[in-house]
């Protein structure tokens, strides 16, 4: 495999029992920017973290991190990679000082410059236990020690799942205004399609374990698309309409969202009964939630 | 490294605290009623059970705070190698199990050395250094249970219970102690990595994973076997709760009476003399005596019964030293030190620890002796020969008295010995049929010349460590002459294959767990080897063995295996038997089978 790409699987797959959570997964992410990683759950982000780090074996294929088998990581390899999870698993029982001291200890490229930038956005005093951090002072706290490290490589595996407005915030700001994370590959996992726009550079969206999609994410916002036509009765067979993504009628107009359709859409809506038809273009937020549904398990009579 | 340590000592320091509190304050408190140095070995074995306990918590509460699939990550994702990570951890809860446990321990001991006149020897200094192995062996099987594939990793917690079965003592314990620490400490190693439950990719580390969950296994099928007497006794069929025992079994001879045990002895026996000897049981007072199955050993850290006899005359105590290898004494009332006593007006050094027998006589294992107050002096009275060992200490059997060595009986005189203080010399001896290990009880009358004595040779057949149990009653005369009056042969009462069931499901095992009790111990005299069992048993073992073969040959082939590994197991379950098959299933998770063809998706969900 060539060495361009920080993260590269090919055919990576991952089965729990009979359940597939990796599907010959083929992902080639490069060096540099800020990458978002989105997926219903269960979509085998967390599996695929597990392996990139070389804490779960793959069933098949192959997965390299920072140009290595991700099975034969060292303890040097590990300090080019910073790991934040939703969690924030940090010792309680210490205090900020000390686990700064620590981490100071371990990792040799430490900068406290970077440390007391970002720790900065947070009420946090050295003297303080862990445990007595709120949680939105323990994710920045997480995430101040994991750039000081320096890493190349820092994933943020769903860092602000359970923050209020006001945490979420105070971290995007953190991580956006932090040179570090310039310096740095940055792997973004989450559910927050607002984070996902603001921080992200480029989106990647898994699904059942097989990655269905990897753009800009203006760019896959721009695959998708609102159409609100007027259409007496039923409308089209929903089977019959291309690209379809998802469909609602409200106040007696249908509305369509669609997947990589021009203005032929608009001609197959009025050639199925439309007097008028109306194109808007849609959020990322609600683009990806109608992407990722598509394919939700549903009962079969659904 | 460094850092993960203190932060460790940092998490527990409070509990460490307060458990070392409690810890002082409990021994303490004892050590005010009692003198700890001298319990017997069930107390020493009770507190060695709570101090493993105390590092199995510790281990489980320690790993599993950090097992979550979270938390793992962040302990083992830094820029350190696991094992350093481990050190770590394992260090730490080192210095916390040796401020909780062995220090108070210390504190006693110093106690009682410098404050009081007790015996405090250099046996008893090793007990905080034991008592912490013991406690840091259970951290080690806390700490692997679950750090490892928690589907067979707490079949580890047989392991410690070695402790309980080892026959070494002394330094030679302390030895056991290290060598499970270090093979537990291996064994942790081993699994301490990011991805814990997965096999060990060579075939040695993953035997090696596999020897506590093999034991552990053969434990549970040889427990399963309680299982079958609980049934024998629900249809009321067990011989052992049968209101009268099988006619001619061990369990008639071993719950028979005295006068019973010689009756039935003789009930076979052609002798002329026989049917008088029936008639003098009927008047005679039997004796009946058991042997011993352990005696003191030098530098021993718990104690066969305590040490100590109480001149209550004098308001003395006596107490042995194994480092003076003399008694020494002090006041049970002003608790001053008394001064010391040794072997005659010379107080030489006795030969081996010495201990009280009910009887009054103090004995170790060459010889018996008498203390007689009034002199304040210990005289030696019966001396065995050479190479020969105490089985049981003189007590009187009618006029004369009865000692038991390993080897023989000896009868001497009584009213010698209630009149002088001198070395008696054996009136009789009489030479023991079998092994002292396998003798149950030993009855006896007393004839108008000789005696009538009958040995029982059935202990171990429970257990299936004896095959052959018999009784047999000599006529010993006046002269010393001894002669076989009859022999039978005891029949087991219940079936081969159940007593025997400890051998047969593995050989392997079964040589490996005898070796680990015997792990750096001398040979016990007073104990017997296990005899051979039968050759069906052979058979049943070939056959245990052989279905165990096929069962990994079919399994294997449907396990993560590579060809190599494959036939080795299938090798080691074939060699081991069923509880390697269980191991075998226990441990490699199945082949895992990919879909060649893209997976199919459930149909779309519409609004």
């Amino acid at each position: 495999m060539p060495n361009d790409s920080i993260i590269e699987t090919r055919a990576l797959s991952k089965r729990y029992g009979c359940k597939l959570a990796l599907d010959r997964l083929d992902l080639a992410i490069p060096r540099g920017r800020v990458h978002a990683i989105v997926g219903a759950n269960g979509a085998g982000k967390s599996t695929l973290f597990r392996i990139l780090l070389g804490f779960m074996p793959p069933s098949a294929g192959e997965a390299r991190i920072l140009g290595k088998d991700s099975q034969q990581l060292t303890p040097q390899d590990r300090a080019r990679i910073g790991f934040v999870n939703e969690e924030h698993t940090l010792p309680g029982w210490m205090r900020v000082s000390q686990v700064v001291a620590m981490q100071r200890h371990q990792y040799g490229r430490w900068n406290q410059q970077v440390f007391d930038g970002v720790i900065g956005h947070y009420h946090v005093l050295p003297e303080q236990k862990v445990g007595q951090l709120s949680r939105g002072e323990r994710a920045g706290f997480n995430l101040a020690l994991a750039l000081a490290q320096k890493p190349e490589l820092l994933v943020l595996d769903e860092p602000t799942l359970g923050l209020d407005v006001v945490a979420k915030r105070a971290f995007l700001e953190s991580l956006l205004y932090s040179n570090a994370a310039d310096d740095c590959t940055v792997i973004y996992c989450s559910h927050q399609m607002e984070e996902i726009e603001r921080v992200a550079d480029n989106l990647i969206i898994l699904e059942r374990g097989q990655l269905r999609h990897m753009s800009a994410p203006e760019e896959f916002t721009a695959r998708v698309s609102h159409w609100v036509a007027d259409v007496p009765f039923k409308g089209p067979d929903p089977r019959t309409v291309p690209g379809l993504l998802e469909v609602q009628r409200l106040d007696g107009l249908h509305h369509y969202l669609v997947l990589d359709q021009d203005h032929a859409f608009e001609q197959f809506l009025r050639a199925s009964g439309a007097r008028t038809v109306q194109s808007m273009p849609v959020s990322l937020d609600r683009a990806v939630n109608a992407f990722l549904a598509k394919h939700h398990a549903a009962p079969a009579a659904a | 490294m460094t850092d993960l340590f203190k932060s460790e000592l940092l998490r527990f320091r409070l509990w460490t605290a307060a458990a070392a509190l409690v810890h002082a304050g409990l021994l303490g408190f004892l050590t005010r009623l009692v003198d700890l140095a001298q319990q017997p070995l069930q107390v020493y074995q009770i507190f060695g059970i709570s101090y493993a306990v105390i590092g199995t918590l510790l281990g489980l509460y320690q790993m599993g705070s950090y097992r979550r699939p979270n938390q793992w990550l962040s302990l083992l994702h830094r820029p350190l190698h696991r094992l350093r990570i481990a050190g770590a951890l394992g260090g730490a809860a080192a210095a916390l199990l040796l401020a909780a446990i062995a220090l108070p321990i210390a504190l006693v001991a110093l106690y009682q050395d410098t404050l009081t006149a007790r015996v405090v020897d250099l046996r008893h200094w090793l007990l905080p250094l034991s008592a912490w192995l013991v406690g840091l062996v259970g951290y080690a099987a806390g700490s692997y249970a679950m750090v490892a594939n928690r589907r067979h990793s707490f079949a580890v917690v047989v392991l410690p219970v070695l402790l309980m079965f080892t026959q070494a003592s002394g330094l030679a314990l302390l030895a056991v102690e290290l060598t499970l620490l270090a093979a537990l400490a291996g064994l942790l190693a081993l699994v301490f990595r990011p991805d814990p439950v997965a096999m060990p990719r060579s075939f040695a580390a993953a035997a090696a994973t596999a020897l506590p969950v093999q034991a552990g296994a053969y434990f549970l099928i040889w427990m399963l076997g309680f299982g079958v007497e609980m049934g024998w006794t629900i249809a009321g069929t067990h011989p052992l709760n049968m209101p009268v025992p099988p006619t001619g079994g061990y369990i008639e001879a071993d719950r028979a009476e005295g006068k019973e045990i010689l009756l039935l002895g003789l009930a076979g026996s052609r002798d002329p003399e026989a049917a008088l000897w029936r008639e003098q049981i009927a008047l005679s007072d039997v004796v009946t005596r058991y042997p011993l199955r352990g005696l003191p050993k030098r530098g021993e850290l718990g104690n066969v019964a305590p040490m100590e006899f109480d001149d209550g005359e004098r308001h003395l105590r006596w107490v042995f030293s194994h480092d003076r290898m003399r008694f020494t004494g002090y006041g049970t009332r002003d608790g001053r030190a008394h001064g010391e006593l040794g072997v005659g007006d010379n107080l030489a050094a006795f030969p081996a620890p010495t201990l009280q027998y009910a009887g009054g006589y103090l004995f170790n294992a060459n010889a018996a002796y008498q203390y007689d107050s009034g002199q304040q002096r210990i005289f030696e009275r019966v001396r065995l020969p050479q190479g020969e060992v105490m089985a049981s200490p003189p007590e009187p059997a009618g006029d004369n008295l009865l000692a038991l060595s390993d080897r023989a009986a000896y009868f001497y005189p009584g009213r010698e010995a209630s009149n002088g203080v001198d070395l008696l010399q054996p009136l009789l001896r009489v030479p023991m049929p079998g092994a002292v290990g396998n003798l149950s009880r030993v009855d006896m009358i007393e004839l108008l010349d000789g005696y009538l004595v009958s040995f029982t040779y059935t202990w171990g057949a429970w257990s299936g460590a004896l095959q052959h149990p018999f009784q047999q009653v000599v006529r010993v005369d006046g002269n010393g002459q001894v002669r076989e009056v009859a022999r039978r042969t005891l029949n087991l009462d219940l079936p081969v294959a159940y007593t025997t069931r400890i051998w047969w499901l593995s050989p392997v095992l079964r040589t490996l767990c005898l070796g680990a009790q015997e792990l750096y111990a001398g040979r016990d005299p007073l104990r017997a080897d296990p005899q051979p069992v039968p050759r069906a048993m052979v058979w049943l073992a070939l056959v245990s063995c052989g279905l165990s073969l096929l069962g990994a040959l079919w399994l294997a082939a449907r396990l993560q295996l590579s060809r190599r590994q494959r036939w080795l197991w299938v090798v080691l379950c074939g060699a081991v038997g069923l509880p390697a098959l269980a191991s075998l299933w226990l441990m490699v998770p199945p082949r895992e089978t990919l879909p060649v063809a893209p997976t199919a998706h459930p149909q779309p969900a519409t609004a």
